[in-house]
């Protein structure tokens, strides 16, 4: 009966090692959008849901906006992320990704890049124009953990200042991972426009052990400044996903987002 | 006595019908000719167990040096040596070919170590006391135990004995060495009686840190361990038996001073029950055994000053399997003999690695993705003379194996590199051997050897991640798209016998086509911190080895008898580079005589430099060396009892020295005393 049992025990073994599997991030399944922030003017209730809360980085939002009899609004939109920061103001990226209009349904998927968090520093709104009102929905930023956005002035140029947001692997995990950045200058307080004529090169770095991973696919332009490739991770940890960003095959800017998974 | 002795050594080569398969014995070069000393035969009355390597002569005269691991008596097997990574578990290497290119098995069960990186094979599962012999091929010629390339080592297990003069006998050993403060003891137990006889032995084994030559401590080299074996057999008839077999390995705190790790904890199970029989169907000597073994391993850098990043590094590895064989037509002129066989073999290790700096995340990966690799054979063995002067031996065997891995987290990582594990891939492979053996005389015999073998990657080349060599200071990547390796190999041996002299030689060619080594990938960064680069497992064309052994022994009177073995081989690579690794020349010489009632035994032996080596491994150059070792033996007869006392030195010069291929240019022990004490009851 021994070798029975070690059958038996082997086959624990087995299940207990894949069973540590679990722990690993499922791939990237769309959450529910979830109301975080409301406001109402006028008979016109306005909310802003989201994937999760709201964050430095690329949002997918949804604009939802109702009657006080709770039918549903259509028509176009115009939508302004605003931070109010007491000696100034500014907007920040802002992208319809599905137009411009309501819906049958009053709802409106569109995505932002807000650029700060909010505190001390400054509050948040985002401005909806619907039906020839404004209503201002106030919102909160949080900071992530490890940073989704991050920035820099352009090295040839020295004064363009280029927002870099990355939108993907949400659940980053060992193996080939789809990576999607997302690039914005800011031309004035209110104008941030995509960037569509970088070219990047990528190198995932795992700072602690000093070494990268093979047969990466560097991001190129799909469209409405995001740009997408391959990042492959050989382990778990501390990783950094490095990018070089060239314009006229000139260095712009050597932005890095740091990563982490068990 | 002695004409057995001799007889035994011939047995490997010689014209005695059923032992053509090449069988070396533990007794080559440890032959102290002392009839006093005669353990137990292993005779089941008229029942021959082992029939496969016709002996009742293997058990005579090994059991003297019980108390010396198994390391060292496979150490002193022609063609076999020894990788050494510490004091502890050395690979075991055939004519240069390391582990992944032989089948290893223990009384026909196959065994893979649970560690990436070679700290566990086999045999070091296995210790001298439970063992009747050790069997020996090269080439295409060890394919009866599976599909190889390289050969094979069977360990076969030593058997209780039936109707022995008394029911109870057992036997007591004990040594101390001084190069480590080693202190052994082991114990053995045989019951018998009616239809059942069991044995059981157990063995304690403690090891210091040992001294070089140059007189330093090797740090790290330390060791303890215990082993218990058994087996329980009983008699249905007067000729069929029901076997059960186990053994168990347990050690704790083994230092590799060669690596970066040692082990906390290396542990082995194994389990056989068998039925063999005299007849069935149409099969006469019929032999069924079902098997499971299970290894677990566990690294530790814990006791290490100096490491970048502590790691744990925990392995496993579990085969199940069985076989089938017997005689199917027999008579004095011919011989046809079939088997089936058939193992599965699961392998997982990972590795958790964690920054020096606390506020950074552990890190994790999979070394050995849950590897399940299942191979079933069969085999037909033919032997028939050929009028009065030839004898013909052929084999043919036939497998197929099944390799995927059973994990999403190692099918990642191998997306990374473009590569697939999850889909099961099948591999057919062709072992075939044709022996013709000429016998003008009485003295002579000259044997051709043909064999053509193929193997499939070990888990290691087909899965491995990472795995980091200290050999050549690279990372190893695995490749699941290898082929099979294939080799042809050619042999002549020449044996001569007189009454006093027997000379054995022989000149080997293997050529290997689709040879499996590691190549560099400049473009792929390293994982390990230090490591100097990352090479992927590659089929890379052809290698070529050549080489020869010649073996000797002379009768000088009928105390006294000198005893000597060379060996050399040559190993180049597709790029016409030396091969790592490979063995230089290399001559061992024994003296022994019998004088005032005590064996005296003098060991020469002498390795020249290699200065051939591999500089894409970054393979250092070794000098030569010198040794002398000497022993004396003698035994007492206590009533029915028997005591032996064993005084001796090994390295009496203290050389300090170490084998071309030997990792991480770790000496050897340097001068080392001993006294062994056995008792026979
Ligand atoms: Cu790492
Ligand atoms: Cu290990």
């Amino acid at each position: 009966m021994k070798p029975l049992f070690s059958f038996l025990l082997i086959g624990l073994i087995v299940i207990a090692s894949s069973c540590g599997d679990d722990d690993e991030p499922t791939p990237d399944v769309v959450s529910p959008f979830q109301e975080w922030a409301s406001a109402s003017v006028d008979g016109i209730n306005v909310k802003l849901l989201g994937q999760e809360r709201f964050f430095v980085g690329y949002n997918t939002m949804m604009l939802e906006v109702f009657d006080n009899n709770d039918n549903p609004i259509t028509g176009e939109v115009k939508i302004t992320p605003m931070m109010d920061m007491m000696t100034m103001s500014h907007s920040a990226p802002l992208e319809y990704t599905h137009g411009q209009a309501l819906n049958a349904g009053g709802s409106l998927e569109f995505a932002t890049v807000f650029v700060m968090p909010s505190g001390e520093m400054g509050t948040w709104t985002v401005n909806v124009e619907v039906l020839d009102k404004m209503i201002e929905v106030p919102v909160e930023i949080l900071q992530p953990e490890y940073s989704k956005l991050t920035s820099f002035v352009d090295q040839v140029d020295g004064s363009t200042k280029y927002f870099v947001a990355m939108i993907g692997p949400k659940d980053p995990q060992v193996g080939v991972n789809d990576l999607e950045v997302a690039v914005y200058k800011r031309q004035s307080m209110m104008e941030w426009p995509a960037v569509t004529n970088m070219t990047m090169e990528l190198e995932p770095w795992m700072v602690s052990m000093d070494h990268g991973s093979p047969n990466n696919v560097a991001p190129v332009h799909t469209g409405n400044g995001h740009y997408s490739g391959k990042v492959n991770f050989t382990m778990t940890g501390d990783w950094q996903i490095r990018l070089d960003l060239l314009q006229n095959g000139e260095l712009c800017g050597e932005p890095y987002f740091d990563i982490f998974f068990q | 006595m002695k004409a057995r002795l001799l007889l035994m050594l011939m047995l490997g080569l010689g014209w005695s019908a059923l032992a053509q398969k090449e069988t070396a014995y533990l007794t080559w070069l440890d032959s102290m000719a002392s009839s006093s000393y005669i353990a137990m035969e292993i005779t089941l009355d008229e029942l021959q167990i082992n029939h496969e390597t016709d002996d009742g002569l293997l058990s005579t005269d090994k059991r003297r040096y019980t108390m010396r691991n198994t390391d060292q008596l496979l150490h002193h097997l022609p063609g076999v040596s020894m990788v050494r990574r510490g004091s502890f578990a050395n690979e075991p290497m055939l004519r240069g070919l390391t582990s992944e290119r032989y089948v290893l098995s223990i009384d026909g069960m196959r065994v893979f170590g649970a560690c990436t990186d070679k700290m566990d094979p086999g045999s070091a599962y296995i210790e001298p006391i439970s063992l009747d012999g050790i069997d020996v091929s090269f080439g295409g010629q060890g394919n009866m135990l599976g599909s190889t390339t390289g050969g094979s080592v069977n360990f076969n297990l030593k058997k209780p004995i039936f109707n022995a003069e008394r029911p109870w006998m057992g036997q007591f050993s004990t040594n101390y060495g001084s190069a480590a403060g080693s202190f052994d003891q082991a114990v053995d137990f045989n019951y018998s009686k009616d239809r059942w006889a069991v044995r059981l032995s157990g063995v304690h084994r403690k090891a210091h840190n040992y001294t070089d030559g140059n007189g330093e401590e090797v740090r790290y080299s330390q060791y303890e361990k215990i082993n218990y074996a058994g087996a329980l057999y009983y008699r249905l008839t007067d000729n069929d038996l029901l076997t059960f077999d186990f053994v168990g390995d347990d050690a704790w705190d083994v230092g590799y001073p060669a690596l970066p790790m040692d082990v906390s904890s290396a542990k082995a199970k194994m389990y056989s029950v068998g039925w063999i029989g005299t007849n069935l169907w149409r099969f006469e000597r019929p032999e069924v055994k079902v098997y499971h073994n299970s290894i677990d391993h566990e690294m530790d850098d814990t006791n290490r000053d100096t490491v970048a990043m502590h790691m744990d590094m925990p392995g496993t590895s579990s085969t199940s399997g069985g076989y089938f064989k017997g005689v199917l037509t027999s008579s004095s002129r011919q011989q046809l003999s079939f088997k089936a066989d058939y193992f599965t073999n699961l392998s997982y290790a990972e590795m958790t690695m964690y920054p020096n700096d606390p506020s950074e995340l552990p890190m994790f990966m999979l070394t050995w993705p849950n590897i399940r690799r299942s191979q079933a054979g069969m085999e037909l063995d033919y032997q028939r003379s050929l009028g009065e002067l030839w004898q013909l031996h052929t084999t043919a065997r036939l497998d197929e194996a099944r390799t995927s891995i059973d994990s999403d987290f190692g099918e990642r990582q191998l997306n990374v590199f473009g590569r697939s594990g999850t889909e099961v891939r099948k591999e057919q492979l062709i072992n075939t051997s044709v022996n013709l053996s000429f016998r003008p005389g009485k003295r002579l015999t000259t044997t051709f050897k043909v064999s053509y073998g193929e193997r499939v990657p070990s888990v290691s080349e087909q899965f491995g991640f990472y795995l980091f060599n200290v050999h050549d200071g690279h990372d190893y990547l695995g490749d699941p798209d290898l082929e099979k390796e294939r080799n042809l190999h050619f042999e002549i041996v020449e044996s001569f016998k007189s009454n006093r002299l027997q000379l054995d030689a022989n000149l080997f060619m293997y050529r290997f086509d689709n040879y499996i080594m590691g190549i560099h990938v400049p473009e792929y960064q390293v994982m390990t911190i230090g490591a100097q680069g990352v090479r992927w497992y590659t089929n890379v064309g052809n290698a070529t080895m050549l080489g020869g052994e010649l073996r000797g022994a002379y009768e000088l009177s009928r105390s006294s008898r000198l005893s000597s073995e060379m060996k050399y081989v040559y190993g180049k690579d597709f790029e016409d580079d030396p091969l790592p690794q490979m063995p230089p020349f290399k001559v061992n010489t024994a003296f022994d005589q019998q004088w005032l009632g005590i064996n005296w035994r003098t060991e020469l032996e002498w390795a020249s430099a290699q200065h051939r080596v591999s500089e894409k491994f970054n393979e250092p150059t070794t000098p030569s060396y010198y040794l002398v070792n000497l022993r004396i033996n003698k035994s007492f007869e206590v009533n029915d009892n028997s005591i032996g006392l064993g005084l001796g030195v090994d390295n009496l010069l203290n050389e300090s020295y170490r084998e071309h291929f030997d990792i991480g240019r770790i000496l050897r022990p340097g001068r080392n005393f001993y006294i062994d004490l056995k008792a026979r009851f």
